[in-house]
């Protein structure tokens, strides 16, 4: 006796999203498990009497843009990091989440000189958690209180060309960090602020007509980097953190 | 124009014109610490315009960005070998371990704006100072002179200053007695004045002086391209002084954008800059030969860049 399985595609179109030249679309799709050793007869799939097939419910986002550097990250309700598979040789990435989930899309092309960020939100699923909450929730404490002071610092220099592309770069930096721990291979604190301060300072190099005007480096610079002193963070996860709400801080949030 | 001054290569310039396939080790650039300096910049990002003779193109130069030619019936190439050989003081690449220029990774404007005998009318200096800063110059880099001030040339730095862009021009070539030598447009308020040094750290005996001298940079027994192509030949001149200072220029304006500085906004700006980072050179403080002193570029680039900044 087999069970007889017809995989249905299930679309729901969730969240469409424009920000410059990042193109997203989202929608929810299933993932069948529990299938080992089945069969295609034409359109159905047979699968043994043993097994217990499953589907669940993936965000499929799908992201379009000229930047030859495209970085997806997830986050649930409280910016726990929910899992993301880019699906090899395309556009499109598998979101591996539930109910309301956060997009953020970082694009950099430094030949192109883009740098863009995008947030948006999906929802995966038919049961969207009710009492999510509009936003992520915002870090806590000293992270707060460091958002807040690059945040004032980069609307006093007044530059927000270059602050959207400062921000792009530390969370492009802080992303390829993060893949180098997940790998196995982090870096030490002191190699993790080069990296970052690096991307910081290519960025700025490459500041265009107005933007060479602005003073970052007394007007943002100095005093983020006293903050963060201040702040001591002694893990690399801990200064990563602490980046990205510096690079919060540069988008006005 | 009627009546426009005529600006040439700065009268008298020594020129040795030995030429020889490879280069010597350049005494204005020694290459164990110019390799360090180099560590921290190179030029990069940072677009360099000669108004000179043109360019031909060295196999150790960089392709120009951008060239055109404000001279009647001639081409960008050089044919008198000046602008070439201050193309290569300026932003010539590595010669095994040695530097041929200063700012060796930034990028070349030409504008040929002295014709193959070495002379242009002011008309067309003007114009090719404008196309220069409009091409996105951060440094131009002016190795010629004349004995008349000439309104449309001044109002081309100015306008060259409203983009950003950084003017430096050779004192000239008339030594110093007392009485001020500098020609035109390097009298100008918004020029850099640069005069010239020997190797032995005295000032060039032809380096025109007066007060508004600037700094002071290496000029004598000077080793860069020849027009040739390939080789290298030996100039001496306040003419090979300035693009040395303008190589340093550049050096010094990539290190200030990357760390987040804002631009100099004017001439005074450079010389408050100059005041306090030249080394002080002849009569103590400002002095008519030296101006504020010379550049120790290593020291230089060490005060801007911000090693302290090491969070972000």
């Amino acid at each position: 006796m087999r069970n007889l399985v017809t995989l249905c595609l299930l679309l729901l179109l969730q969240a469409s999203a424009l920000a410059q030249s990042i193109k997203s679309d989202a929608e929810t799709r299933y993932i069948l498990t529990g299938i080992d050793g089945y069969e295609i007869v034409g359109d159905v799939f047979l699968v043994p009497e043993e097994s217990k097939p499953k589907l669940r419910a993936v965000g499929l986002v799908t992201i379009d843009s000229e930047a030859s550097i495209v970085l997806v990250e997830a986050s649930d309700a409280n910016r726990k990091p929910v899992e993301v598979q880019r699906l090899a040789e395309t556009k499109s990435y598998v979101v591996v989440g539930t109910g309301k989930v956060w997009i953020d899309v970082t694009a950099v092309d430094f030949e192109k000189q883009i740098f863009e960020r995008d947030t948006f939100q999906i929802v995966i699923g038919k049961d969207p958690v009710p009492e999510d909450p509009e936003d992520p929730t915002p870090p806590p404490g000293d992270l707060q209180d460091l958002l807040r002071i690059s945040k004032e610092a980069a609307a006093a220099v007044n530059d927000p060309t270059t602050a959207a592309g400062l921000a792009a770069s530390i969370r492009a930096a802080v992303t390829a960090i993060d893949d180098q721990c997940a790998r196995g291979t982090c870096p030490g604190l002191a190699q993790a602020k080069a990296s970052v301060v690096q991307a910081i300072e290519q960025r700025l190099l490459m500041r265009q007509g107005a933007s060479r005007n602005a003073d970052w480096v007394n007007g943002w610079r100095v005093p983020v980097n006293l903050a963060l002193q201040a702040l001591n963070t002694s893990t690399v996860p801990s200064y990563l953190a602490a980046m990205r709400a510096v690079a919060t801080g540069l988008e006005g949030r | 124009m009627e009546n426009e001054p005529i600006y040439t290569i700065p009268p008298d310039t020594i020129d040795y014109r030995d030429s020889f396939a490879m280069a010597p080790s350049l005494w204005h650039l020694p290459a164990e610490k110019w390799k360090q300096i180099h560590s921290v910049a190179t030029g990069k990002s940072v677009k360099i315009g000669i108004g000179d003779t043109g360019y031909t193109r060295h196999t150790l130069g960089p392709e120009p960005i951008a060239a055109r030619s404000f001279i009647n019936g001639q081409g960008v190439t050089d044919r008198n070998a000046h602008g070439t050989h201050c193309a290569g003081t300026a932003l010539g690449r590595y010669d095994g371990d040695q530097p041929i220029g200063v700012a060796v990774e930034a990028d070349l404007i030409v504008a040929k704006v002295l014709s193959d005998q070495g002379s242009g009318g002011s008309g067309g200096i003007a114009a090719g100072i404008r196309w220069m800063a409009d091409q996105g110059a951060d440094v131009i880099s002016l190795s010629l002179g004349g004995g008349g001030s000439d309104s449309g040339t001044n109002a081309a730095i100015d306008y060259a200053w409203s983009k950003g862009c950084v003017v430096n021009a050779a004192a000239g070539n008339a030594g110093y007695n007392g009485a001020n030598t500098i020609g035109w447009p390097a009298r100008y308020s918004g020029c850099i004045c640069c005069a010239s040094y020997a190797s032995n750290m005295q000032i060039s005996n032809f380096s025109s002086g007066g007060r508004e001298i600037d700094w002071a940079c290496p000029g004598s027994a000077i080793v860069s391209f020849s027009n040739n192509g390939s080789g290298y030949r030996t100039m001496s001149g306040t003419s090979m002084a300035t693009p040395y200072g303008s190589g340093v220029l550049a050096l010094i304006i990539e290190v200030m954008r990357r760390t987040g500085n804002a631009q100099w906004t004017g001439a005074e700006a450079v010389r408050a800059f100059f005041k306090g980072n030249m080394r002080d050179m002849g009569a103590p403080g400002f002095d008519v030969r030296f101006g504020h002193g010379i550049p120790i570029v290593d020291e230089v680039l060490a005060v801007l860049v911000k090693n302290e900044l090491e969070w972000v």
